[in-house]
């Protein structure tokens, strides 16, 4: 197996790891957060929300601008 | 009783301190991540990405001096915040529902109220939504018309993200929805497992990105998210897609922060 395919799949298990936490949070009585819930957890603070719009916010930049 | 008197003192006069006072306070005043956003700028920047550490370093300055500058103090802390609950799109309704409750005197006229609103705001959601969606398909459609990299991409992607940061800057929570009933039963090590797998993953790509000959120059062998979609940014189809899909995310992050 390759350095490359190593790497891919690196990022697939990644991946893979944070759909089953949100499966997980679905289940009944499930103590695991969902997405969506961590959201609302960070965005409780002004510093929470910036840093979660401003990671948004170089995501765009960084793959579409200059 | 006397050996409380200079410790009183002491706290009720920090600024006495002199300088290590004063280096206490912005230690304690530091905001971690205002922190990170600066230290992402200058990494940023040395990629050679000087317009990204710009606006990244930006607000981290501004998280900075507003945090040292407006840190509250325990009495101001305790004041209601009126004027920034009304500033809010989403606690608007909220603001107007509580200043009729007030001024009206039978509980009657305020569930009529309630109902009419609860109509209105639904029809009015749904109409915001299909407009918001309508509105980020064409912004999608034109903007991956321009080049990657180009300046009226530049400008178009800058102008949207700058826009949510600032809407989320002065977002006040009301107290009522500072803690929902879902939020109440996620235990500490529920939010450790996400804090883990994004961990992971960042960590992930820290290392590809390492393993490059150097920070501007992509590796075949240890390719980084960048280089991997590369190909598909290349094209048209790839770029609007990508940009849908940025604005999907922005869509939800805004949502679940204004909810």
């Amino acid at each position: 197996m390759s350095s490359r395919t190593i790497t891919i799949l690196g990022y697939i298990l990644a991946v893979v790891l944070l759909a089953v936490l949100q499966v997980l949070s679905s289940l009944p009585q499930s103590r695991v957060p969902s997405f969506a819930a961590v959201i609302r957890r960070i965005a409780r603070t002004r510093s929470g929300r910036v840093g979660l719009l401003t990671a948004w916010a170089w995501l765009g930049m960084h793959f579409l601008a200059r | 009783m006397s050996r409380w008197r200079p410790r009183i003192a002491k706290e009720a006069h920090p600024e006495s301190r002199g300088l290590r006072g004063g280096l206490n306070r912005v230690r304690d005043r530091l905001d971690p991540v205002a922190l990170v956003l600066l230290v992402t700028a200058v990494f940023v920047w040395l990629t050679g990405k000087p317009a990204h550490a710009l606006f990244v370093g930006t607000i981290g300055l501004l998280l900075t001096w507003k945090t040292i500058r407006g840190t509250p103090s325990p009495q101001r802390a305790r004041e209601p915040e009126p004027k920034q609950h009304a500033s809010s799109p989403a606690s608007a309704s909220f603001g107007a529902s509580s200043s009729l409750a007030a001024l009206t005197t039978t509980a009657t006229l305020v569930i009529d109220d309630a109902d009419c609103e609860s109509e209105g705001e639904t029809r009015r959601r749904t109409y915001h939504g299909a407009l918001v969606a309508g509105v980020g398909m064409v912004f999608a459609l034109v903007v991956a018309a321009f080049p990657r990299f180009s300046w009226p991409a530049t400008v178009a992607v800058v102008a949207v993200a700058a826009y949510a940061v600032a809407r989320g800057w002065d977002r006040q929570k009301n107290p009522a929805d500072e803690l929902s009933a879902s939020d109440g039963q996620t235990s500490r090590a529920g939010l450790l497992a996400w804090a883990l797998a994004f961990g992971a993953g960042a960590l992930w790509e820290l290392a590809a990105l390492l393993q490059q000959p150097s920070l501007r120059e992509g590796s075949y062998d240890h390719p980084t998210i960048s280089i991997l979609v590369d190909s598909l940014l290349a094209g048209y189809w790839g770029r609007a897609i990508t940009l849908l899909l940025w604005l999907c995310l922005g869509w939800f992050l805004m949502r679940e922060i204004e909810r």
